[in-house]
């Protein structure tokens, strides 16, 4: 029966739109239409006009000589790209910082929406929750500032708190070996907080039929949690590790820009500011832009692939 | 009985988890709040006390009358945060309502070309050169109109639009309103907690932004209190060299009543936003 369905509702939607009736459609909107045109032209000049400058990528730009003039090198600043130990060196930091995160900082914030879920008094929660969402609004520029007051090795607190017990803690902002956990840590105290808020959400939809069964079959609070709670939430978990996964290379600039210093390049540079510092503080447009359209297309294609595979779980993807 | 036991040890441990992770997210910035507002005096002889032992606006003061620095930075972040998030909120309405009409032709293309760019964009060096050349340098505008849509908060804003009841638009087209009538006289009115919520974090994003200024401000007298913040504490600049100018101030007094400058106005935003997400709007509506 659909079959035959299918064909024939093809053929009205062409009748429909051959009869005139789709001018009709198109004037019925047509206030719609304008106040879409800044929007479109928006879109086409922020986004859609820099996607055109990729072909920097494949020329030795300058400024003077502008977009046109500037010749054609094919595709010499890849090869270059490709041999230059600070590109390749950004690119690994990148991928293992991300690594570090999805083992640490992802786990964590289940963790941590698991436990509020336990709480019962319904003020405490709100408390805790209140100031673990808190710093995800406040920007990195404060983050970081606050982390390098605290951490001041003149006069910091917590480096004051550990001399008083005795303990000489090093600089541990500055230190190429400390400076990943740094990174973790300081994202760990921003942002898992924030997290929560989807497994929170989540883990409210479980029907709640599912945990009074579970206490009649005797199950207590850590049982439920690992048969009722988690299994309610599985399919997030999923969703969010592949979304993740899918934003590894986008991920952190703001963070590491406001955190690093020539000291710790070694350990802590990545994609974004590397390409960031060879077009504006070296000024090399052309070679910069080969790194950026590289990302670009690794960023693009995860994130294809990760919402193909969230489709393959049944949920809808937000685009 | 031996079962209770087990859970109120469990609770303990739980409460106790959570209340330490809490403090280790107030404690810093309660510490610097204390420290800023604290008196020289005070400062001088025990600079890292948690519990106020005295209080002094001067730090504050001198903030806001030092020559050609915070006042003046503070304002410009508010002209920033109020004249984008004004912008931002007319776009992405704009686009918003038209995309919510299901059978708008052409909607699916539209729609298209939008998402597209949350999968590909051209990259920073592109980017900077095109704003360049609008000569949008050293304004405002370099600040907001480049970055003015998130097409996140759009399709969130959509999809919201595309739930609500169309007997409404109904009968005000009988009543002889154009669609732009309708959008700004009925649409938006009842959707005011999803125009708040949107605006909060569009506002929340100018206020926190540096980067675009670091891109496109190059003159003193148009950085806004981030920038600052970034040169006198991140990258410990000296204040003269920053241009912030103050009398008999301690510096590192002065730099934290500065962090604190930058995180009350997210303060005063955060119940409201909180208010918004707590109740599930925001993930409710990213599903269609």
């Amino acid at each position: 029966m659909s079959q035959e369905f299918l064909p024939a509702s093809g053929k009205a939607k062409k009748q429909l739109f051959h009869s005139g009736n789709f001018l009709k459609r198109v004037n019925k909107y047509k206030y719609l239409y304008l106040i879409f045109i800044p929007v479109l032209a928006w879109y086409i000049i922020f986004c859609y006009i820099p996607m055109y400058g990729i072909v920097m990528a494949f020329q030795d730009y300058t400024m003077s000589k502008g977009f046109f003039a500037s010749p054609f090198v094919g595709f010499a600043n890849f090869r270059e790209l490709f041999q230059d130990d600070y590109f390749l060196r950004a690119f690994s930091n990148t991928v293992i910082i991300a690594v570090y995160r999805m083992l640490t900082e992802f786990p964590f914030s289940i963790i941590l929406a698991l436990l509020l879920n336990e709480i019962r008094h319904i003020k405490y929660r709100k408390t805790i929750q209140t100031v673990i969402y808190l710093p995800h609004f406040l920007s990195w520029v404060i983050v970081a500032s606050i982390f390098i007051t605290v951490f001041s090795p003149e006069n910091g607190l917590v480096t004051t708190l550990f001399s008083t017990v005795g303990v000489q803690i090093p600089d541990v902002l500055t230190a190429a070996k400390s400076f990943r956990s740094v990174l973790i840590l300081t994202d760990i105290w921003k942002e898992s907080g924030w997290m929560t808020v989807i497994y929170v959400a989540a883990i409210a939809a479980i029907d709640i039929q599912l945990y009074e069964a579970a206490t009649i079959d005797g199950a207590g609070r850590w049982l439920q949690m690992w048969y009722v709670t988690l299994p309610g939430i599985r399919n997030t978990i999923v969703i969010m590790f592949i979304l993740t996964l899918g934003q590894i290379l986008t991920w952190g600039f703001d963070q590491v820009y406001n955190f690093y210093n020539p000291l710790v390049y070694d350990t802590g540079d990545i994609l974004d500011t590397y390409i960031f510092r060879t077009a504006l503080a070296d000024i090399r447009f052309s070679y910069a832009a080969a790194a950026g359209l590289f990302r670009s297309v690794i960023c693009t294609a995860l994130l294809l692939v990760s919402n193909k595979i969230v489709k393959l779980f049944g949920e809808e993807s937000i685009y | 009985m031996l079962f209770r036991k087990r859970i109120s040890l469990a609770s303990i441990l739980i409460y106790t988890f959570l209340t330490f992770f809490a403090l280790i997210i107030l404690i810093p910035v309660w510490h610097i709040f204390v420290i800023s507002t604290s008196s020289p005096t005070v400062y001088i002889t025990d600079p890292y006390h948690l519990i106020p032992k005295s209080f002094s606006l001067a730090e504050y003061k001198r903030a806001f009358h030092s020559i050609g620095g915070i006042a003046r930075a503070l304002l410009i972040s508010i002209e920033i945060t109020v004249l984008g998030t004004v912008l931002s909120m007319f776009l992405t309405c704009c686009g918003a309502y038209t995309l919510s009409k299901k059978d708008l032709p052409g909607r699916s293309i539209l729609f298209r070309i939008l998402v597209f760019t949350m999968f590909f964009s051209g990259g920073l060096v592109p980017f900077y050169i095109l704003v360049r050349n609008l000569k949008l340098n050293d304004t405002i505008l370099a600040l907001t109109l480049p970055v003015a849509i998130s097409t996140y908060n759009l399709i969130i804003m959509k999809n919201y639009f595309t739930g609500l009841p169309v007997s409404l638009e109904e009968s005000a087209k009988i009543d002889g309103y154009n669609d732009i009538q309708i959008l700004y006289k009925i649409i938006i009115p009842i959707s005011k907690p999803i125009i708040a919520a949107i605006s909060l974090f569009y506002a929340v994003g100018y206020w926190n932004d540096y980067f675009m200024a670091t891109l496109f401000i190059s003159s003193n007298n148009m950085f806004p209190l981030q920038i600052l913040l970034r040169q006198m504490i991140i990258q410990n600049m000296v204040l003269a060299q920053v241009g912030v100018q103050t009398v008999g101030s301690n510096p590192e007094q002065f730099k934290m009543a500065c962090i604190i400058i930058g995180i009350i106005p997210v303060l005063c935003v955060y119940p409201f936003v909180q208010k918004y997400f707590t109740k599930g709007i925001m993930l409710g509506a990213v599903k269609e």
